[in-house]
């Protein structure tokens, strides 16, 4: 009978209150666990995304919104900016290079962006199947987008307006998947890839369809934030006015940051946003909620330690004789201090995994129930992007707890405790 | 003297400078049995600590199996006590979170042993409870409880067998046969047993090895 086993006769004594204690240590470390592994996720995400685009440049409006938009894909987009500012900007010669992003429908709640294979390249997209898009209504799937729709090479499909699953589908304007690309990690598995031409073209034929039920689509094309504007906007005699929803800018000099997005945001009607500057607002405006709710994680814990604490000191008031029996038998005062802690120790670890457990699971939960969350592209973190320290703050809040109790034991003197009974 | 187990000469303890022990002499040999008989307050509990080294000795020379107490440390205490003593307590003290041959096994391992499951069973057949090894206390009568205690004390082969008040609360016939379960068990594990108490009916059975009065100004 080693101190485990004792130990957990004990606790299965008071099965209960061990039950208890351990739940409340429990929810504290998911708690914490689950805010960490989100923050973190969310801040890898943001900087895997933004990273490489020095700035954005699209219609006016929230510079936080349109880099949501046009980097992260999660926000509605603020409107449209003429094709021609993107000849404007390639031929500057403080940009090195120029990626157009033009949005407006999604398969499946997959957003379908016509874009550039400059695009794919910037995120590290790799080929896994087909080729890459060359023609209007081809498309490439990210690798999410793939295996969750289960398209696969030279199937059709119809996107539907707006960003979100359930508008109109556009089954006059069929897909055809070409390419599928390998998992990157970035916003990219998430993505439907087409040139921009697909999606003026699918917006033309929109139009056109409409024109015979009196339909005017020009509201939603005309620069509104109802997230499926197409990017073309059509003139008197149908003469397309091409239009992109973004730019997305590399500079070719560090000096361009100082000029260009002053120059974008004073003399034009366009908006230039630092993806860097919105990003670090974001985090700022997220902080502020995520720092509270590990307060409260912080809480939960402390409340735990006390929980534990009172446990253990009831219990090794109600088990004094036994201890003090214990040291006649020929226990040393360390082996009865052992004992305590090795309890305390088997709360605190118990507790411990089932927070992780727990916080695992919520995080699993709510990648497959929470649309926000999958667009965040958040899932369980591997191992090695796992923080540990919650373990170790459980495990050193029930040693905590328990050492009090643990070294009243230590000092008892046994003669008189057993005078006592 | 041969085969002597404990020697004592002089031995005082006193509790805030009021002496509350005072033993000219005890001398008992290997496997003779005796009571330390007086009443409460004579400080009976406390020279069994003693014996049993849960309480440091102050005045005097005490020597358990060749042993001066004095000279060892709380960890030599423990050694002895674990190796060489076996207590049995009135209330018994039983664990009851563990069942009874658990509470043997503890005694075991407390006592540094490997857990030797041939002498837990042998012990427990040899005192009725073949069939109850797997019994929590709290299922037990009070006939059955002090035997598992008895049986504890006697698990790690220990020299001395020290029993506290073992009978007070029983009735003639429990306290007739509480006493012949503790001799009997002490012969046959080759123990002396020494019983504190105020029971004179245990000086019918077993010879008094030592008489303690109430020091003055102790009120028991």
């Amino acid at each position: 009978m080693n101190m485990l086993t004792l130990s957990l006769a004990y606790l299965r004594q008071r099965a209960l209150t061990s039950l208890l204690n351990l739940l409340l240590l429990a929810l504290g470390v998911a708690t914490i666990s689950f805010l960490l592994m989100l923050d973190r996720r969310i801040e890898d995400r943001l900087a895997r995304d933004v990273a490489g685009f020095d700035m954005v440049v699209g219609a006016k409006g929230s510079p936080l919104q349109l880099v949501m938009s046009a980097l992260l894909h999660i926000d509605t987009p603020t409107g449209n900016v003429p094709l021609s500012a993107l000849d404007t900007l390639r031929a500057n010669r403080l940009v090195r290079e120029v990626v157009p992003v033009a949005l407006g429908d999604n398969y499946q709640g997959y957003r379908i962006i016509g874009t550039e294979p400059a695009y794919i390249d910037h995120y590290g997209g790799k080929l896994a199947q087909g080729q890459v898009f060359a023609q209007p209504m081809e498309a490439m799937l990210g690798a999410t987008a793939a295996a969750t729709s289960g398209l696969k090479i030279g199937d059709s499909f119809a996107g539907s307006h707006g960003l979100t699953a359930g508008g109109e589908v556009h089954s006059f304007a069929p897909y055809k998947v070409v390419g599928i690309l390998a998992p990157t990690g970035s916003v990219l598995d998430r993505l439907v890839l087409t040139p921009v031409a697909s999606v003026w073209a699918v917006h033309e034929h929109h139009h056109h369809h409409h024109d015979g039920d009196d339909h005017d689509e020009d509201s939603d094309a005309d620069g509104d934030h109802d997230g499926h504007d197409h990017g073309a906007k059509e003139e008197a005699g149908h003469q397309p006015h091409r239009e992109v929803t973004a730019l997305l800018v590399r500079y070719a000099t560090p000096l361009a940051a100082a000029r260009l997005p002053r120059e974008i945001n004073t003399g034009t009607d366009m908006q230039a946003a630092s993806p860097a500057t919105e990003m670090l607002r974001l985090r700022s405006l997220l902080g502020i909620g995520v720092d509270t709710m590990k307060l409260f994680g912080g809480v939960l814990v402390l409340a735990a330690a006390l929980g534990t604490f009172i446990a253990l000191a009831n219990s090794l008031q109600e088990r004094r004789y036994d201890l003090a029996i214990m040291r006649t038998l020929g226990a040393s005062r360390s082996r009865i201090l052992g004992q305590i802690l090795t309890e305390a120790l088997l709360v605190g670890g118990a507790g411990a995994l089932l927070g992780f457990g727990l916080a695992h699971l919520g995080m699993v939960l709510m990648g497959r129930f929470s649309a926000q969350a999958r667009d965040l592209g958040l899932a369980v973190p591997s191992v090695g992007q796992v923080d540990l320290w919650p373990l170790a703050l459980a495990l050193g809040t029930a040693l905590l707890a328990a050492l009090l109790p643990a070294i009243r034991a230590y000092r008892g003197d046994v003669a008189r405790m057993l005078a006592q009974r | 003297m041969a085969d002597a187990l404990i020697e004592i000469e002089n031995l005082r303890h006193s509790i805030g400078g009021r002496d509350i022990l005072s033993v000219p002499a005890l001398h008992l040999a290997k496997g003779q049995h005796g009571l330390l008989l007086g009443p409460s307050g004579s400080g009976k509990t406390t020279l069994l600590n003693l014996l049993a080294g849960l309480l440091p000795v102050m005045a005097g020379s005490f020597k358990l199996l060749g042993q001066d107490l004095r000279q060892l440390g709380p960890v030599g205490l423990d050694r002895l006590r674990a190796q060489h003593i076996g207590i049995v307590f009135q209330q018994l003290h039983l664990i009851e979170a563990v069942s009874i041959a658990d509470n043997l096994r503890l005694a075991q391992t407390l006592a540094g042993h490997a857990v030797d499951e041939a002498v837990i069973k042998e012990l427990l057949v040899r005192f009725g409870l073949g069939d109850r090894a797997k019994a929590r206390p709290s299922d037990l009568s009070q006939g059955e409880r002090q035997r598992v205690a008895v049986a504890r004390a006697l698990v790690n082969r220990p020299a001395l067998l020290l029993a506290d008040e073992p009978t007070s609360a029983l009735d003639d016939e429990n306290c007739a046969a509480a006493l012949e379960l503790l001799l009997q068990q002490a012969d046959l594990s080759g123990a002396t047993l020494l019983i504190a108490t105020h029971d004179q009916r245990l000086t019918a059975r077993l010879p008094v090895a030592l008489r303690l009065t109430k020091p003055e100004g102790v009120v028991a």
